[in-house]
């Protein structure tokens, strides 16, 4: 396994990319995406549109990489077609060198929204992933979601129904449920994006401590930059549509990660380098800091 | 840990707490024993204020007695119909039939609803048929039934059926409709199956849907069983009540009334405790 002090190096094959690949792990990449297209027809029409194109993309074990980009971009497309809900046109993506087959539960999907059962408690929400695969019986399948709600923060929480939590409270357990079933890769698509700006940040630094606690894989999609300087070893920087990764950008500390980081110039500036690379075809990058 | 809470809106038991002054709530309580809240003297008072002006009205003998009977009248006339023996056949002829006409509108209408609900080429073809059974008004069809089925209790069952089906059948479409595509989503992304999606998310978050199709359906229900028994029975409430009026026993008309509304008033709100009991989950919710 890689160790969290150096992020990982990575290939693309992007313009853009300087990037060497030197084999960490000797064998096959976790998560691979070689030239990725992903093509839709919109509804009721014969027009195709391309999502993204010439996509590449590698993720080691343990690596925690953020796709930002404007919206519509791609991004999130390109995390379904990981998850298994939308076919390629082009190009390989393979987990651990297989092909992806269709969605599964080794590949856990954190939503924007929790979308929690509301008739099920909060203990078997986090549970429900468990009972579906049947892997594990049920007392064990209690067992370790009380185990995740003590790890998310929710600790004593478990008999509760969704309605009587905050909004924060259900992101952990959205969180919490795509744990509970153990993937290979967690897979994130803005889910904090519909949380206030201070339960936000502390759901940040949780999130990561979760990942480093658990030794998770995760892919996070976001449009938000501090967001993903923040969270993430590698910033993968979308353009517009057709999406396709223009820069790779590594961030330099160590997870898990603090709040005091935040505040460093090092950050800022990793920021602006973000933004610049977002925002470097428009005007100019003075939004781009937000 | 801290986590900041996202505003809610209040819960709905907390808006109609919220609807008496907090003052007239805390005085009543100081007198009042605790079965009796403020909410139910006044639904009692009223009612009891209503009863005696209307055996006051009666008393008065502004119209004859024949017209306007009072409640003690009603009360005799119940006496008189429970010592007769007859109200007995009467009540279990119509409850068979508005049970019977019910078990067949839940049996028939949940599963097409969920049919109708989940597959929308099912719901394509079907709908031509649901809506125009639907705005028709169903008691027109008496007739019909009547030279398909006679004048026994299998017309009157068909005729409750058609009554008490669409309200569950609809319910239960809209409610499978109206599933969070989020949950549905999450459900597919760990792997359900399509008998897993089935009964972890579609069934469970319909329920509260069934429920109160069925409570509408009750009222429906009634006015099948009445109508049915009008238009021709050997015994029934309905059909006593008929005859009575015919025969301008205003009293045992009223009886009669009375056991339909006792009848409704029972059976909603047994329905209403099942559906509060299945959606326990959405009281603190909306």
């Amino acid at each position: 396994m890689l160790s969290r002090d150096k992020p990982a190096l990575s290939r693309t094959a992007g313009r853009d990319a300087a990037h060497i690949d030197v084999g960490a792990t000797g064998g096959i990449a976790h998560l691979e995406a070689r030239g990725v297209a992903i093509e839709y027809a919109k509804p009721g029409s014969k027009e195709v549109t391309t999502a993204v194109e010439r996509c590449d993309l590698t993720l080691e074990r343990g690596d925690f990489v953020c796709l930002v980009g404007p919206s519509g971009c791609g991004k999130t497309t390109l995390l379904n077609a990981v998850a298994g809900f939308v076919d390629l046109a082009e190009g390989d993506l393979e987990l651990d060198g297989r092909p992806i087959p269709g969605p599964g539960p080794d590949r856990a999907m954190v939503f924007q929204h929790a979308n929690l059962l509301p008739w099920r408690t909060v203990q078997a929400n986090v549970s429900y992933g468990l009972e579906l695969t049947k892997k594990v019986k049920k007392p064990a399948a209690k067992k370790r979601a009380d185990e995740l709600l003590e790890l998310v923060g929710l600790a004593g929480a478990g008999q509760q129904y969704p309605a009587q939590l905050s909004g924060g409270m259900q992101a952990r357990v959205n969180l919490a449920r795509a744990l509970a079933v153990e993937p290979e890769i967690l897979l994130l698509d803005e889910p904090f994006a519909a949380i206030d700006a201070q339960t936000r940040e502390v759901l940040q630094v949780e999130l990561l401590r979760v990942c480093a606690a658990r030794d998770v894989t995760a892919l996070f999609v976001t449009h938000d930059i501090t967001e993903a300087a923040f969270l993430a070893d590698r910033v993968c920087v979308f353009s517009p549509r057709p999406g396709r990764i223009v820069k790779e950008i590594t961030v330099p500390w160590p997870r898990p990660r603090s709040h005091e980081i935040r505040r460093t110039r090092e950050f800022s500036q990793l920021r602006d380098e973000i933004a610049d690379v977002l925002y470097g075809a428009k005007a100019g990058a003075g939004e781009g800091a937000r | 840990m801290s986590v900041t809470s996202s505003p809610r809106p209040a819960s709905r038991i907390e808006s109609r707490r919220a609807r008496h002054s907090p003052r007239a709530g805390q005085a009543a309580r100081r007198r009042l024993p605790s079965w009796l809240s403020e909410q139910r003297l006044f639904g009692i008072g009223a009612v009891v204020l209503v009863l005696v002006a209307w055996e006051v009205i009666a008393l008065l003998r502004i119209q004859p007695q024949l017209i306007l009977p009072g409640p003690v009248d009603v009360i005799n006339a119940f006496g008189a119909m429970i010592q007769g023996g007859q109200i007995w056949i009467d009540l279990w002829t119509s409850a068979q039939e508005l049970l019977a006409g019910l078990a067949l509108a839940v049996v028939i209408g949940l599963p097409v609803g969920l049919l109708i609900g989940w597959y929308k080429r099912i719901a394509w073809a079907l709908n031509p048929f649901v809506n125009f059974l639907y705005a028709t008004p169903r008691i027109a069809l008496t007739p019909l039934l009547i030279i398909w089925l006679g004048i026994g209790s299998s017309s009157k069952i068909a005729i409750v059926f058609l009554m008490a089906l669409f309200p569950v059948l609809i319910n239960t479409a809209q409610g499978v409709q109206s599933l969070e595509q989020g949950t549905v989503r999450v459900a597919r992304c760990f792997g359900a199956s399509d008998l897993q999606l089935f009964r972890t998310v579609a069934l469970p978050g319909t329920v509260p849907f069934i429920a109160s199709g069925i409570r509408l359906a009750v009222g429906q229900a009634l006015i099948g069983v009445f109508v049915a028994e009008l238009s021709g029975a050997q015994h029934g409430v309905g059909m006593t009540m008929n005859t009575a009026g015919q025969q301008f026993q205003t009293a045992t008309v009223f009886a009669g009334l009375v056991i339909f509304a006792a009848a409704g008033v029972i059976l909603t709100a047994l329905l209403r405790r099942v559906e509060n009991h299945y959606a326990a989950w959405r009281l603190s919710n909306d």
